[in-house]
Parts: C-alpha cells; structure tokens; sequence
C-alpha cells in the first residue's frame, strides 16, 4: 500500500458493500416496526400504535440519514468504476422501501381505525402472510446485496427470490382488497375504506421497492461484468 | 544558435503535450472512478518518468532516421517551432493533437524548406505503421476484451470491480510509460539528436521533460483535450477501457522499439473500436471518429505547410 496522503491503492469496495447491507438491515427494521404498528391498530393498543408509528418515523429518519451518508461517500469516492451511477441508484431504492414504509404507517394512523370490518382485515391471516412477505422481499434483497460478494448467477437467482415475495404479496393484498369491497354496502364507512385501501397500496409499495432495488442489481450485474 | 534553445523549445512542447494528454492519463481513470485524482497522477507521473529514462532515448535516431545525415540545427529548430505552434494553437482550441504526426510534419517540411535529401524508405515504414497501427491495436484490444471477459465471468462482482481498479491502474502506468518513451523521447531525440549526450546528462534532461509534461498534466488535469475524444466517441465499460489501453500500450511500445513515432489517438481509437465491436451492438459517434482520423491527415500536413513557411525565417 502506498501511504502518500490521498493515496490508496488498496480494494475500498467491500467496506462500501457492508454499508449497503447495514442500509438494508436498517430499512427491514423499519418494515418490522411497520408490521408491529399494523398489529398494534388491529388490537386497538392507542399507546403501542402510537410508540410504533414513532418507531417508523424515527427508523426511517436514520435510513434517510445513511442514506445521504452512503450516496456522499460513492459520489465523492473512487469506487465502483463504470457502475458507479448504478450503485448510487440501488442505495436511493433500498431508502426508498424505508420511506414507503413510513408512508404507510403515516396512512395507517392518520384517524383511529375502530371498524370491526376493517379491524377484521387488520387482523386476517392474509395480512399476516402479507406483511410476512413484505419481511421476506427485504430480507431477500439484503441476500441479493451480500451475493455481490459471490458470484453473477447467485446474484441473479436471488433476484428472482425478492419477485417472488412481492407476487406472493400481492396475492395476499388482492384477498384483502376483495375482502374489503365484498363486504356489504355500508359496513365499512368510506373514509376508513379508502385509508385501509390505500394503507394496503402503501405498504405493498414496500415490496415493490424492494423489487425495484433488486432489479439494479441485474443491471450492475450486466454492466459489472462488461 | 544557442545550445539550450532547443532544450528551452522542447521543454515548451513537453509542457503542451502534458497538457494535452492530461485528460488521457488522469481524465478517464477520473470520470469512471476508478482511481482519485492523486492515484492517477502519481501512476501517471512514475510512469512518464519511467518511460522516458527507461525507453526514451530509444527514439533518439526517430526523426534524424529519415535524412542521410544527422539534422541540422535549423531543422531541429524548425521542426521544434512549428510543433509549438501547432500543438499550442490547437490545444487552446481543445483540438486533439497527434504530438508525433505534427512533428513528424513538421520536420518534413523543415527539411523540404531546407531543400535536405530525405530516406524516403524510412518515410514509407513510418506511414505503413501509422496505417496498420489502429487495426494492429483493435486486433490485440479484441482478443484482450474477451480473455478478460472469460477470466472475470466467475468472479464475483466485487472481484470483478477489484480486477478492474487495479487493472486501469497498472495500464495507467503503463499508458503513461509508452507515451513517454515514444513522444517524449520523439521530442527529446529531435531537441538533442542522438549521441550529442553522456547518457547522465541525457536521463537528467529526459526526466527534466517528464518533469514538465508531469506539471502540464497536473496543471490541467480532466482539462485536457485527448481523452474527450474517447469519452464522446463510444461507450466503454472498465473492462473495454482496459482492454483497450492493453492494445494501445502494445501497439505503442512495439513502435517504440523500431524508433517509430506513433501517436497514441491512432493507437486508442482503433483499440476502442475492437473493445465496441466485442459486443454486437455498438453505439459508435461515427461523425467524431470521421473527424479524428481526418485530424490525421490534416494536423500532418498543416505542420509541414506551418514549417515551410517559417524555415526561410529562422
């Protein structure tokens, strides 16, 4: 190694790489807090919903925070030649599944939800499954970041794991979605309709942007590879 | 004439060239963010130093080859002026410069001024080459793209990206080493001409031109004029880049051993052709390739008229 000041031949990528997936696990924390405040609505627990919905908040606050740490550190840095761009935009996509989680949240505690009908959503085995898949999507976006550190193929076959939590998502956002409009007319009254609807939107975003985040890694793997 | 005015000339050119080459040797390492702006100048600057004292003198009978007899001095002076001119006028134009076509030129036209018989053997060799040169590189840069290509296929992306770095950073040494031996000891051997030195003395003015070539290329840095060209002309990726400084370091270096000056945009620009056409699809700015290799022959042949015209004057 040359120790002239400024000068440092050595290998920085790894370092950054770590970052990434401390990033990742940040936002899953995030995600996790989500699925307590979702459990704290449902169970009609005022001071849980509200400690979560701060949880959210705060944890999304310091994934922003990383994120512009981490985005400084590649924009400023000699890392990642000819992907550096790419990298730039998956940090922004693994920040962005935090920010849609706390989307969520906010959605979720705009007004107290009190109808059973829409409570009895909240509580359903399909957003247990829901929210489990949301976990599931991160977690495996977190894998595809670590595969970096692996091989191409593994990289790929571990982006098709996070499409496969977000199609299992949906399934189980569409059983909710049909169980909240199947209800009679009347039953749920239309405000908390729209806020249980759009909380479901919201929060499979999550998912979604854990998809998008996986699918740079297919073209830093493209790239990467020349 | 005074014996240092073609020392004081030469270093004038060197410090042009490390302006215009400023954006090749530090520019594109910079831009792709493979190495800071200090890595890429100390490669840079070791292997300008390295290249000159190491390959330089090498190209000492270069120019003095295509006469009978050694220059004398108002060719070299000629031949040194209208290459400042030249290169001067066109690098303030942010123009690219081919350094050793300008002066090889140049000091035809000295010698045509100067009505001095010329080996036109020799003037024929120095054309071949120049001809062959950009396809000799583009072969060498195809085969070099897809060996790495298969070498880094397993690798993971982070190997790939470590491969990569430390790649440009040894062809960034290698890039400035042949530059050096080939243009600077093209400047060096028609300032000095060959055998007028004790070999002291000789690496002490070549590593005084690479010392200057050296503030050229740090003065200006991405300012420079050379590497815009290969930035807008296609698209790389790291691997086509390295790949295609391997072939112009080779390309370079082989004419560096037959005292050939070769310019290195017509090595680079062949080289970036075999990296794109590696892959099916290449997105080629065909009009700015047209351009530069126009710039070949025009550049060229605007030293010798520049030469011919100042001649009777100096």
């Amino acid at each position: 190694m040359v120790s002239l000041p400024g000068v440092a031949f050595g290998n920085r990528e790894p370092s950054i790489l770590k970052r990434i997936v401390d990033d990742v696990a940040l936002v899953r924390e995030t995600e996790l807090a989500l699925a307590e405040l979702v459990s704290a609505v449902a169970r009609g627990d005022l001071p849980a919903r509200l400690a979560k919905r701060t949880a959210v908040f705060d944890l999304e606050s310091k994934a922003a925070s990383l994120h512009r740490e981490l985005s400084t550190q590649v924009a400023e840095g000699a890392f990642f030649g000819g992907v550096r761009e790419d990298i730039l935009e998956l940090i922004a996509k693994v920040y962005s599944v935090s920010d849609k989680a706390k989307d969520a949240a906010r959605l979720l505690t705009l007004t107290e939800v009190t109808n059973p009908e829409a409570i009895q959503v909240l509580r359903s085995d399909d957003m247990k499954q829901f929210l489990a898949n949301l976990d599931n999507s991160v977690v495996a976006l977190r894998s595809v970041v670590e595969a970096f550190a692996i091989d191409r193929t593994t990289v790929l076959q571990r982006v098709h794991v996070v499409e496969g939590f977000e199609e299992e998502a949906d399934v189980y956002k569409n059983n909710m979605l049909m169980s909240l409009f199947q209800k009679d007319a009347g039953a749920i009254d239309p405000v908390t309709l729209m806020l249980v609807r759009d909380f479901l939107f919201c929060a499979d975003d999550v998912a979604d942007r854990a998809e998008d985040a996986s699918d740079v890694a297919i073209v830093l793997v493209a790239k990467g590879y020349g | 004439m005074d014996e240092s005015t073609p020392l004081l000339l030469a270093g004038a050119l060197t410090f042009i060239f490390g302006w215009n080459n400023s954006s090749l040797l530090i520019g594109n390492e910079l831009g792709s963010g493979t190495l800071s702006g200090r890595e890429a100048t100390v490669l840079a600057s070791l292997g300008m130093v390295l290249g000159a004292v190491a390959e330089g003198p090498q190209m000492t009978k270069s120019l003095g080859g295509m006469i009978y007899a050694q220059p004398p001095e108002t060719v070299v002076l000629v031949t040194l002026v209208a290459s400042i001119l030249l290169t001067f006028s066109l690098t303030l134009a942010r123009i690219p410069v081919t350094f050793s076509a300008t002066m090889v030129g140049a000091f035809i036209g000295a010698v045509f001024a100067l009505s001095t018989p010329l080996r036109v053997s020799q003037l024929e060799v120095v054309f071949s080459f120049w001809l062959i040169a950009p396809l000799a590189t583009m072969a060498v840069t195809f085969l070099c793209y897809r060996a790495i290509r298969r070498a880094t296929s397993n690798m993971s992306l982070l190997s790939v990206d470590a491969f990569s770095r430390r790649g440009v950073g040894v062809v960034s040494l290698g890039l400035a080493y042949v530059l050096s031996a080939n243009n600077l000891g093209l400047i060096y051997g028609t300032a000095v001409g060959a055998g007028s030195q004790t070999p002291g003395a000789a690496d002490l003015i070549l590593v005084a031109l690479a010392a200057v070539a050296i503030a050229g290329i740090a003065l200006f840095g991405r300012g420079g004029v050379a590497g815009t060209v290969g930035d807008r002309l296609l698209s790389l990726t790291p691997q086509g880049v390295l790949a295609a400084f391997v072939g112009t370091i080779v390309m370079m270096w082989v004419a560096t051993q037959f005292a050939i000056p070769i310019s290195i945009t017509q090595c680079l620009l062949g080289g970036m052709f075999g990296a794109a056409y590696t892959k099916k699809i290449a997105v080629v700015n065909r009009r700015l390739a047209l351009e530069v290799v126009a710039s070949w022959l025009v550049v060229p042949a605007a030293a010798f008229v520049v030469a011919v015209v100042i001649g009777p004057l100096l």
